[in-house]
């Protein structure tokens, strides 16, 4: 078992002491999880069945548009999600504890030391009434032996580390004062403070300009390497995955379609999601005027229980296996890296090349869906 | 290389090719205590016949403000926008209503640019039923082909009011009530910010299918630079209010000439290098628009700046053809941008 970080000597541990238990452990483990919201136009299953572990000092990326379960998966992880109208399932063991089922009063002590989450508006994240220097102090407070002094004194470094100039004057202002840049280092610097094991960082730079978003990327991979700390990067923007995560999940409707080493992954999509996505997405090396390959409808908002894939409606490659049976999460041929797709006619199989001639011969899909 | 300084020659030939031409212009916000911010300045650049003109740089650059000033839904505090020949900077009210139908704008956010309260077939409608266009028939009519321009046929969602459709929906409406008066110019303010990969994807190949069949002219602003390098012939990069560059969309990606592009370059992460993120960044914030740096304004973040850089703004001219650059030391050669030398 792992001990808590009461018996820790405070100031000396930092920089380089992950609270990860014994080795070969991975610091972050989720198994089977689900999640049903229950509205009254009935149950919504937005996170489907997933597991993935997580190494000490990797990067998971989870990409997926809007709608497709990420942010909740990452909110059930932390135990954020509402106790009301919520069901959750599976087990989330962090640093080797088992953490599924507990409730904010003996999650607390996992929060910050163990797991901490960046999130997108640092501005509603922030206590806007709060000075961001005390913000910090009272997490460091709550979570580790240190005076009060000394926790200053660690402050000042943090914000040293994330890079704000002159933290004596900066952790005396208000979040509003600071810049969306400043105001997203000072959330780092707060996620980081207690020294986690896990970081979540949930679309850590949506809401900033390219070039900021360059420089709190290149902070946070930094830290987390210098830490050897776990991180999950939920993102939209699959060029992000592409250049910090060493493991990619892509997620739609709740579910992991594709999973696998990122490169892997981005280089030979096997999921007709991911591929579709990748040919979506405009990119700076094309000429201007490429033609962008789109998918057909919309993102599901609320994916009821269907028979069989969630993605058939917008799947180019959709058979009348597709609607009634769902599709399995299964290894690809180079399994061995851990790639693995949820596709009965993958990209690049046989299977799938087969799929994608029946329906552009015959006009459509399974599904409905025209081919031109 | 030499460096020539815009002719009046070269000025006039251009003018001929321009829809929308401007010259010098300036935007000032009142931001109180007596401050003001020159949210655009000296800006110049003319927008050709057909051609798709993207405005590219980061939140505080004047962008958007740039693009209200075109259709003076700000106010302009001096310099010259001709439209078709007509200066709208000096036109009344009156006059400005007149030319408003061939020149129009779509916004960031469709869902609240609409009244939510109005059905579809409404919204669109309505720049029809002000100009009073034919008769009620007619109009019906030419709502029925717009919403089918837009790949939204209005006996599916005629009937339907903004909160029923989704971002893209709402945006393909947005883009119809646009079109309704057959413009000749549209100006996209972040059309696709808003939306899904997926649908950002449809929403841009919509408007070049439309700017291809209709012949419109598009001034296209948006902060992702890969989607304006995908719909853009020539692309105009702005910093704290100012072009820093202007080229074509190509010669701005193999061989961008000023810092600020580069480092705005250097800073995407893409699917395609996945090797080296440590390309050349941009270092440090924007400084503060009330009190921009003197001389160059990217001179406090930029590698190469010299004491010239403080004393002397660097006007836009000529380094090579059809490429504008304000820099005092403009960079050459392949796209450095893309070696890991600012590692």
């Amino acid at each position: 078992m792992m001990s808590r970080p009461t018996g820790r000597e405070g100031e000396t541990v930092h920089p380089d002491a992950p609270q990860v238990a014994e080795k070969g452990q991975d610091a972050l483990v989720v198994d089977n999880m689900d999640v049903w919201f229950h509205t009254p136009a009935g149950s919504n299953h937005a996170v489907d069945d997933i597991s993935f572990a997580l190494g000490v000092g990797k990067t998971m990326g989870i990409v997926g548009e809007s709608g497709s379960g990420k942010s909740v998966l990452a909110k059930s992880v932390m135990r954020l999600l509402p106790a009301r109208g919520v069901a959750t399932g599976g087990q989330v063991l962090l640093c080797g504890n088992d953490i599924s089922g507990l409730g904010t009063r003996k999650m607390r002590k996992h929060w910050g030391s163990e797991v901490a989450m960046v999130f997108q508006d640092a501005l509603t994240a922030l206590n806007p009434v709060m000075r961001v220097g005390d913000q910090i102090v009272e997490q460091i407070r709550e979570h580790t032996p240190l005076s009060r002094s000394e926790a200053i004194a660690k402050t000042h470094r943090l914000l040293t580390e994330v890079g704000i100039p002159s933290p004596e004057l900066r952790s005396r202002q208000y979040p509003h004062q600071l810049s969306g840049g400043m105001r997203q280092r000072v959330m780092i610097a707060l996620a980081l403070s207690c020294d986690p094991a896990v970081l979540i960082a949930d679309e850590p730079t949506t809401a900033l300009d390219v070039s900021i978003q360059a420089q709190i990327m290149d902070l946070l991979r930094e830290e987390q390497l210098g830490r050897k700390m776990g991180m999950v990067l939920i993102t939209h923007d699959l060029g992000l995955a592409a250049n910090y995560t060493d493991e990619l999940m892509v997620m739609y409707g709740g579910q992991v379609v594709e999973r696998g080493p990122t490169k892997e992954v981005l280089a030979q999509p096997s999921s007709p999601y991911t591929e579709a996505l990748l040919r979506a997405s405009p990119r700076l090396a094309n000429p201007p005027h490429t033609r962008l390959e789109t998918l057909p409808g919309r993102p599901p908002a609320i994916l009821g229980e269907s028979a069989g894939c969630g993605f058939a409606p917008r799947c180019r490659r959709a058979q009348e296996r597709c609607l009634v049976e769902r599709p399995r999460l299964t290894l690809t041929e180079n399994g061995e890296s851990g790639h693995g797709v949820r596709c009965f006619y993958p990209v690049g199989t046989p299977g799938g090349h087969e799929a994608l001639k029946i329906n552009v011969e015959r006009g459509t899909t399974a599904a409905g869906l025209e081919l031109r | 290389m030499t460096v020539t300084e815009i002719t009046d020659d070269q000025r006039s030939a251009a003018d001929e090719l321009a829809v929308l031409s401007v010259h010098d212009l300036d935007v000032r916000y009142d931001v109180g205590r007596g401050k003001t911010v020159r949210a655009v300045k000296d800006v110049s650049f003319d927008l050709r016949r057909g051609e798709t003109l993207g405005v590219v740089g980061e939140s505080g650059c004047g962008k958007s403000t740039l693009a209200r000033a075109l259709v003076r839904m700000t106010k302009i505090a001096s310099g010259s926008i001709a439209f078709d020949g007509n200066d709208l900077v000096g036109m009344s009210r009156r006059e400005l209503r007149q030319i408003r139908p061939r020149l129009q704008m779509i916004f960031q956010d469709p869902v609240s640019s609409m009244n939510p309260r109005r059905k579809v077939r409404d919204i669109v409608a309505e720049p029809l039923s002000i100009w009073n266009w034919k008769t009620p028939e007619e109009r019906a009519g030419r709502v029925d082909e717009l919403l089918d321009l837009v790949g939204m046929p209005s006996d599916v969602f005629g009937e339907r009011r903004p909160q029923q459709l989704s971002g893209g929906q709402c945006q393909r409406v947005s883009i119809a009530r646009a079109l309704a008066l057959s413009p000749s110019v549209i100006i996209c303010d972040e059309p696709v910010s808003a939306l899904d990969m997926s649908v950002q994807a449809q929403v841009l190949n919509l408007l070049e299918d439309l700017k291809a069949a209709l012949g419109l002219t598009l001034l296209f602003i948006s902060h992702d630079l890969s989607v304006v390098k995908n719909i853009s012939d020539r692309i105009a990069v702005m910093y704290l209010g100012r072009i820093v560059e202007l080229t074509t969309s190509e010669a701005l990606y193999e061989a961008p000439a000023h810092p600020y592009s580069q480092g705005l370059l250097g800073s995407i992460p893409t699917v395609d290098d996945t090797e080296s993120p440590a390309k050349r960044r941009l270092t440090g914030e924007l400084p503060s628009p009330v009190d921009p740096p003197s001389g160059c304004h990217f001179r406090t973040r930029c590698p190469f700046a010299q004491d010239r850089c403080a004393n002397e703004k660097p006007e836009l001219r000529h380094i090579a053809d059809g490429h504008l650059v304000a820099c005092h030391f403009p960079q050459h050669g392949a796209a450095p941008w893309r070696d890991d030398r600012g590692a």
